[in-house]
């Protein structure tokens, strides 16, 4: 009966097997095209996640306030008490998410999606990762100066990691995967497809190498068309007509530059050494949170402006004219609140109150510039938009993502002389004085322990998949078919009782007759084996494996002992990711920050 | 498909009157009739092989059907004979009563030429009007077309 069971399944299943060869013969899809497949459900969900996110922040900020507006329009409409109450009790509600969740952890997981990507596990936590983005969600939605893009990177590089473990890939496939992650949170939160690839690709993986540049391409361009068809597809910032009157205006924007970089650090410096007090008052989670929230609440009384991540005063200043005493004034209190919310612990991006930062910076710099100013009269907002490329560029020590972003946030091409130049000037200025971008710590922790340093030293065995898909040289033609349609492979490992390699059994071979029952019983492995098939040894270099790749047109090799056991498989894919590691720039050792800040 | 079978087979390789005797013998017999093709480099060595093939899995497909075969080094062409039993002979343990025996060696580099043979042939002895065919042919000319 289980028999006859068996065999209709396997009726069922070998026209299925018929079509993936089909299929593979006609497109003949690598592991690399196929990461990319993978790459854009990555995306989508990613954006899915991130759309999610929004409302249920909109929902919990109504719930707190009442008000169905943005954040600084909610708070002008609450009385003082209310402003100075919505922030602290988000904040005691996101310490105790975090209390209480931490204490659920068995042992000290790291759910830092960069961590997970540089150190080479590509492992991002489920349970851990939702209790940030809860605690996250608290913040924001209670006002807390802080950017919602860093929960929605996390989330989505925890759903990429989740979708790689599920498919099983290697530990290089599965931190590309959980990069592509990263690439659709930030191009869903902001709109901005190519800002999310260079982000990931300058900051996190510090390559352009087009193996790991495509997949981030094309997950954040479905992660990007998802969110809009949600959300809409307008630039995040509309911003009136920008134009140049005389190249000589060029020279105040390089000026800009030059100061931005000399206040990134001064801004850098301020985040950490909130962080430390915060710290030195040894407070749990909650208190910590609660009383970050409440220094919030406090300067909310006096300039509500300062709640939420800011977006709305920057679209404000791009568009009205502000006295630059007011915006100087409220430019103070959001620096104060932003050390206060993320000095206390609180998770969330740093991203957008960066770009407030740089917009408030170049509003008032463009002021005094239009006062000594001879020539025609300089436009106001484009020194605030050079202002936030420039500081972005001078905080993350990213030009290149900080000029894209910023060029994909306004979709201004007008502006892209100055930006490229300024950001260029800050970026430099910056690294004379300060070495550690705001994302160094999640980069650089554990030191010496990086995934980059070990690259070097590689060898096969370190790239190896362990205990390969074999079948026996007794197997049947049944079960071999039934194998491959289990197994996306085109090459069938074969082996004797003591796990010997003895050659593969071809899919191209055998795809003629896979719907042939009277060979299910009657043909075996060992009849249709290939004896000759390249193999590689464990200890030989990554070079001499790309040697043995150049010869052979399969995505896998077996790796055999000297006895010719098989000891696992290494994929050309996972060789060309470390090969394409091994060659960018490492970069110069930092030291590392006190404290981590969330990213992005 | 035919062809190659047409190709492959001729009346000296086949044997229309096989004793009674055991499956080793009957294996034996038949894979004796292509002892003198030069295609078969040992025939000890490729004998001993299709025995031992046939010990590993039967090769007994079911309506008095057998296809003993070994994919060897020891031929350097593919290599066909069949045999006729009309009292039958006790394959796979006595489990199955086999009438028609067709012995088939394969160079180790004929995958897909290996399999053509053996797919093309089950597929065709399945219908039991070639079978019937077959096991009234009186002469080795008449079990030929039968195959064509």
């Amino acid at each position: 009966m289980q028999s006859a069971r068996e065999s209709f399944v396997r009726r069922r299943l070998l026209p299925l097997l018929k079509l993936r060869v089909w299929i593979s013969e006609l497109i003949r899809p690598s592991e690399l095209q196929i990461t990319l497949f993978w790459a854009g459900i990555i995306g989508f969900l990613g954006a899915v996640s991130s759309v999610a996110f929004r409302r249920l922040t909109d929902f919990v900020h109504w719930l707190l306030t009442q008000r169905h507006d943005g954040f600084v329009e909610s708070f002008a409409h609450l009385t003082w008490w209310q402003r100075l109450a919505t922030p602290a009790v988000g904040g005691l509600l996101a310490g105790f998410t975090i209390f209480f969740g931490m204490r659920l952890r068995r042992a000290k997981i790291s759910t830092d999606y960069m961590e997970a990507i540089v150190l080479g596990d590509g492992i991002v936590p489920a349970r851990l990762s939702l209790i940030k983005c809860l605690s996250a969600l608290f913040t924001v939605a209670s006002g807390g100066s802080i950017g919602r893009e860093g929960p929605l990177v996390q989330l989505s590089a925890m759903l990429a990691s989740t979708v790689g473990r599920w498919r099983r890939t290697t530990t290089l496939q599965l931190r590309l995967l959980v990069a592509c992650g990263a690439a659709a949170g930030i191009a869903s939160a902001y709109n901005a497809p190519i800002g999310g690839a260079m982000f990931v690709s300058e900051i996190v993986l510090r390559s352009m190498a087009m193996e790991t540049f495509g997949p981030l391409v094309f997950s954040s361009v479905v992660a990007t068309l998802t969110v809009r068809q949600f959300l809409g597809g307008n630039p995040l910032y509309e911003i009136p007509v920008v134009r140049l009157n005389s190249n000589w205006e060029i020279l105040p924007h390089l000026l800009l530059g030059l100061i931005a970089g000399l206040a990134a650090p001064l801004f850098l410096r301020l985040l950490r050494a909130s962080e430390k007090g915060f710290s030195k008052l040894a407070l749990p989670a909650y208190a910590r949170l609660a009383l970050g929230g409440l220094i919030v609440g406090a300067l909310a009384i006096f300039h509500p402006e300062v709640c939420g991540n800011g977006y709305s005063t920057v679209t404000q200043i791009l568009h009205a004219d502000w006295l630059w005493q007011t915006l100087l004034v409220v430019f103070i209190f959001k620096i104060a609140a932003t050390a206060a919310t993320f000095g206390s612990g609180a998770v969330g991006g740093v991203f957008t109150p960066t770009l407030f930062a740089g917009a408030c910076l170049g509003y008032v710099f463009g002021h005094a510039a239009q006062a000594i100013w001879p020539g025609p009269p300089l436009t106001a907002s484009a020194f605030t938009l050079v202002g936030m490329g420039a500081f972005l560029a001078a905080t993350t020590h990213a030009p290149i993502m900080a000029i894209i972003m910023l060029f994909e946030l306004t979709l201004d091409y007008q502006i892209i002389l100055p930006l490229m130049l300024a950001c260029v000037v800050a970026h430099y200025t910056c690294l004379t004085f300060e070495k550690k971008s705001i994302y160094s710590e999640s980069l650089q922790r554990k030191g010496a322990g990086t995934f980059q340093e070990h690259l070097a030293s590689l060898r096969v065995a370190d790239l190896m998949k362990p205990d390969p898909t074999s079948v026996s040289e007794n197997a049947r033609f049944a079960d071999i078919a039934e194998t491959f349609i289990t197994h996306r492979f085109n090459y069938l490992y074969v082996i004797d009782e003591a796990r010997r390699f003895l050659g593969v059994v071809s899919l191209h071979d055998i795809k003629s007759y896979l719907s042939q029952p009277e060979l299910a019983e009657l043909v075996i492995a060992r009849d249709i084996l290939r004896i000759t098939f390249p193999t590689i040894s464990p200890d030989r270099s990554l070079a001499d494996a790309l040697t043995h790749f150049s010869h052979h047109d399969g995505e896998r090799l077996p790796v055999i002992e000297s006895n010719r056991t098989i000891i696992g498989t290494i994929s050309k894919t996972d060789l060309i990711l470390a090969l394409a590691e091994q060659s960018k720039e490492t970069g110069p050792p930092a030291e590392a920050a006190p404290q981590s800040f969330s990213a992005p | 498909m035919l062809a190659t079978v047409g190709s492959l087979l001729n009346e000296k390789r086949i044997d229309l009157d096989l004793p009674a005797g055991t499956e080793t013998d009957a294996i034996q017999r038949v894979a004796a009739l292509v002892r003198a093709d030069p295609a078969v480099l040992s025939f000890q060595a490729f004998t001993a092989e299709i025995l031992a093939r046939e010990k590993i899995s039967p090769t007994a497909i079911g309506q008095g059907v057998a296809f003993p075969h070994a994919r060897t080094e020891h031929v350097n062409e593919i290599v066909l004979a069949a045999g006729r039993s009309r009292a039958g002979i006790p394959f796979a343990g006595g489990a199955q009563t086999v009438h028609l025996i067709f012995v088939i060696g394969t160079p180790n580099d004929r995958v897909r030429e290996y399999l053509a043979l053996v797919g093309g042939l089950a597929r065709l002895l399945k219908d039991s009007t070639v079978r019937e065919k077959l096991m009234q042919a009186a002469t080795h000319a008449a079990f030929l077309a039968a195959l064509r």
